[in-house]
């Protein structure tokens, strides 16, 4: 009597799992009957489930944080390279202009001390140095 | 001082053409010899801006170095710190997981309503009494 009372009510439930889908599970004492078949856990594994999907949550979650970290982290290294070589460079370019400035500088007034360029002025002036040396020499020598 | 005039001063007017070309050649000579001196000099000033310029880089070069290093030292210290608080947390949460397992088998001896409930939350399995 037991037995059949056991398979119909297997029977109902088995039909009722097909039409929702829905998993079922149950506790069976040692030499108990199952009202379906299915997967028996004991008290360990029936744990383990249970805990398994908050256990893989919080581990994706420490996970995905712990990497989200380093990348900050390692994104934060790569703008303070950035930032310090354009510092860098900033002062680099301040450098080179300064001292370019000084150059220009120095150039003109070392410009400004030699004699002009006036090359008709100093054509004449050579051609009478010339007429005079010549005739220097002409005179010193006769 | 009178016989010295008076023997320079014929002498001048006699070679007055001679001391003049003298005298030019050592103007225009002074006059080279003051540019190229000029010359020199802002090729001097020139050499030691380049100088100071070349310093002036290396140093900034250095800084630069410096404070790359920092950065990494910085980077390396959060990376640590990173793994250390994920290792610390990891650890917290085996921790959790192992008294809720404990809990679990708590309630699989003492209140098994209680424990379906939960599968039924976690799983949404329907839960078939005996």
């Amino acid at each position: 009597m037991r037995l059949i009372t056991c398979l119909i009510l297997s029977m109902s439930l088995c039909s009722t799992a097909t039409a929702d889908s829905t998993g079922k599970f149950t506790f069976l004492g040692e030499g108990a009957c199952a009202p379906f078949e299915g997967t028996l856990f004991d008290v360990d594994a029936t744990a383990e489930i249970v805990t398994l999907p908050s256990k893989l949550k919080k581990d994706c979650n420490l996970k995905l944080d712990f990497e989200i970290g380093k990348v900050r982290a390692d994104l934060q290294l790569e703008i303070d390279n950035l930032q310090i070589h354009h510092e860098s460079m900033l002062r680099e370019k301040d450098l080179i202009i300064g001292t370019q400035k000084s150059q220009i500088e120095q150039m003109q007034t070392a410009i400004k001390g030699l004699s002009p360029n006036n090359k008709w002025l100093w054509f004449t002036g050579g051609v009478i140095a010339g007429v005079a040396a010549s005739y220097g020499a002409y005179e010193v020598f006769n | 001082m009178q016989l010295i005039l008076l023997k320079v001063l014929p002498f001048a007017k006699t070679h007055w053409r001679e001391i003049s070309i003298v005298v030019l050649v050592l103007v225009v000579f002074g006059k080279m010899h003051h540019n190229h001196r000029l010359l020199m000099q802002t090729y001097e000033q020139q050499r030691q801006a380049l100088q100071e310029q070349i310093e002036g880089l290396k140093e900034i070069h250095a800084e630069e170095l410096r404070k790359k290093e920092e950065a990494l030292d910085s980077y390396r210290e959060a990376v640590e710190e990173l793994e250390d608080k994920y290792k610390e947390e990891k650890q917290e949460h085996r921790e959790s997981i192992r008294k809720d397992k404990e809990r679990i088998k708590k309630q699989f001896s003492q209140n098994k309503e209680e424990l379906a409930n939960e599968i039924n939350n976690v799983f949404d399995f329907e839960y078939v009494s005996m």
